[in-house]
């Protein structure tokens, strides 16, 4: 019986190892592969009326190491599909040890709906 | 005799299927396979998308009393030593643009004439008169460089520059101006 719990607990440790880890704020999604070297700093999300909404990312290299990271904005639609553009391309960054880069993303059209930033290693 | 004689037949079959070359799909999100000197669809994209980018934030399509510019597509010079199609770089802009609905683009009026003439050639059928074509208020036009320097005896570095600029047709000022570089380092 009391070996119940753990096995629960080796689960739910498993289970979360699994999954991709998600900084703080739920729309900038970090792939496994550079969780831990780089860390999301800020993300300011601008709309003016009439205007294409605009992201911008700060992100600050976690690793000892210059790395090279991509990432990319998915835009959403009113109904939460994807919008299909040339502005949602994978773009390569380099980070040099502790440097702060600050990204930024223009919405195809004015009426987008949510953004999600992705971030992996790049090949 | 029969079996002697389709062996080599066999074999030539055999030796030529191991021959053929794999070809395989290319996921463009995925695309690891490896850079070349020479311009391709991945550095058309890439221009595009950083002027396209900041073509929209710079607010120069947005039209002050709203609706959508209608935008002509003059020239894209081609100034590299390369055989370029500028329109890949053109067409990813046009899509862009009658996406982010800021502009309309007209095919009635180019730099090389009428992309479509399908409009003058109704337009001269018609029975009524239904006067010329909407005319463009805006003129996309552009070049692209390139400019090769010597490294070493065996490597060079080549840049390439994009540059393109939104006119009001009729004043002839520029709206907007954009300028990307892809700097590239291969072999000579």
């Amino acid at each position: 019986m009391k070996t119940f719990p753990a096995i629960l607990a080796a689960f739910a440790l498993a289970a979360g190892c699994a999954t991709s880890r998600v900084a703080a704020d739920p729309r900038i999604v970090v792939d496994p592969s550079v969780s831990s070297l780089v860390k999301v700093l800020t993300v300011d999300y601008g709309e003016t009326k009439g205007a294409n909404p605009v992201v911008a990312l700060s992100l600050q290299s976690t690793s000892g190491r210059t790395r090279k990271i991509q990432y990319r904005t998915v835009w959403f639609d009113a109904n939460g599909a994807p919008v299909a553009s040339a502005l949602s391309l994978w773009k390569t960054a380099t980070l040099d040890p502790d440097e702060i880069a600050d990204l930024r993303a223009v919405a195809p059209r004015s009426d987008v709906n949510g953004f999600r930033v992705e971030i992996r290693k790049a090949p | 005799m029969k079996h002697t004689s389709l062996f080599p037949v066999f074999a030539a079959a055999a030796l030529l299927a191991g021959c053929a070359t794999e070809t395989q799909l290319v996921d463009k999100d995925h695309d690891t396979s490896p850079l070349v000197n020479a311009l391709d669809s991945r550095d058309f994209a890439s221009a595009a998308e950083d002027m396209i980018a900041d073509m929209i934030e710079s607010g120069a399509l947005d039209k002050p009393n709203g609706g959508r510019y209608i935008v002509a597509i003059s020239r894209v010079a081609n100034r590299t030593d390369q055989d370029i199609d500028t329109d890949q770089l053109v067409k990813k802009i046009r899509v862009a643009l009658l996406k982010s609905k800021k502009a309309v683009i007209t095919t009635a009026v180019s730099g090389s004439g009428a992309e479509d003439n399908m409009a003058n050639m109704v337009r001269d059928l018609a029975d009524e008169d239904m006067g010329g074509p909407l005319l463009p208020e805006l003129s996309l036009s552009g070049k692209i460089e390139s400019q090769k320097k010597k490294i070493s005896s065996s490597k060079q570095r080549i840049e390439y520059i994009f540059q393109l600029s939104i006119s009001d047709v009729k004043t002839g000022l520029a709206f907007w101006e954009g300028e990307k570089e892809i700097v590239k380092i291969g072999k000579r």
